[in-house]
């Protein structure tokens, strides 16, 4: 027995065949032996499943019942929304500008220091070379914390050359 | 969120201690100023021909080790020290027969200071004079030597 032929005696009987599919599937029953097996097997079966089915019973209409769980599924659904703190003026604006303002604040002291620590006093030195024969280097040591100026001749014919008697020194 | 606010509590505290250290650390700057001047003679020779030098203090020898200088000795020739008033100059410091200096003091450690060679005024210059900064003048000298003027604040507020 093919598998439509099942199919077939297990509408037939279920009560879904039309009239004429319904005789023939009596005829098949009546001469059939396996047929006969399959229906009384079928009949068997929706028998207990019919017994056994657990019967519910809704205390309000089907309607009424659906619409509820709509309701709840609609609910869990929507955004919740989130109420506003009521808060003061100050609280208001702690928690908007103190971080924006110590930011701000930090830089503001960077660029301070910065400014008070960077220059040596190299960098703040001025400096006017009063003599057309000499020249001057500036040196500064920022580790070693010492400014040095260093003085040389600018020609061959000033009065400092050769060798700038400056300290007045002499080699016996 | 609520770390950031802490970060930036930390900053504005932070920058309060800064502020009350920078304000409690100015000091006035109309006092007098305690310069002390040397005139130093760099030399590759291990000992000076002139008896009445003597050898630098070690903390300017050390300063002075890690200078640009090359020179392997350092003989004090002269060294003198002088107190200037507020808005004071103290004219005609001589270091040696060609040698001279006018320091005036402009408040707040800083320092004029006239340089004289051989009686010619050189240069002028103006300069923060901290305390452990020294100002070095310095020039060639005969056979490969050099002098020296440094001029150190000795008592400086900060």
């Amino acid at each position: 027995m093919n598998q439509e032929l099942q199919l077939k005696l297990q509408a037939y009987l279920d009560g879904e065949l039309p009239d004429g599919e319904a005789a023939e599937a009596r005829e098949l029953i009546a001469r059939d032996g396996e047929a006969q097996a399959l229906v009384a097997e079928l009949a068997n079966t929706s028998a207990a499943l019919a017994g056994h089915e657990a019967e519910v019973k809704l205390p309000e209409t089907r309607e009424f019942y659906w619409s509820k769980i709509q309701r709840e599924i609609a609910r869990q659904e929507a955004p919740v929304a989130v109420p506003e703190p009521v808060d003061s003026w100050a609280g208001w604006a702690w928690r908007r500008w103190l971080p924006v303002s110590g930011v701000a604040a930090a830089l503001c002291a960077a660029v301070l220091l910065m400014v008070l620590s960077g220059n040596s006093p190299a960098q703040l030195a001025e400096a006017e070379l009063r003599s057309d024969e000499m020249g001057a280097y500036t040196y500064s040591d920022q580790q070693e914390k010492m400014t040095i100026v260093w003085f040389y001749d600018r020609g061959n014919d000033s009065q400092f050359t050769p060798a700038p008697a400056v300290a007045n020194i002499h080699r016996e | 969120m609520k770390s950031f606010r802490f970060v930036a509590v930390l900053l504005w505290a932070a920058i309060g201690l800064m502020a009350a250290t920078l304000l409690t650390g100015v000091a006035p700057a109309e006092e007098p100023i305690r310069i002390q001047v040397t005139l130093v003679w760099g030399t590759n020779d291990p000992k000076s021909p002139d008896p009445k030098h003597k050898a630098i203090g070690a903390a300017l020898a050390r300063k002075l080790s890690k200078s640009p200088f090359r020179w392997k000795n350092y003989f004090e020739v002269n060294r003198q020290m002088v107190v200037i008033l507020p808005e004071k100059e103290k004219a005609g410091i001589k270091m040696s027969d060609n040698c001279a200096l006018d320091i005036k003091n402009l408040g707040d450690s800083r320092i004029e200071t006239k340089l004289y060679g051989k009686s010619k005024l050189l240069e002028i210059r103006k300069d923060p004079l901290p305390k452990d900064w020294p100002l070095i003048l310095a020039g060639n000298a005969e056979n490969d030597t050099a002098w020296l003027v440094v001029i150190e604040n000795v008592d400086a507020a900060r």
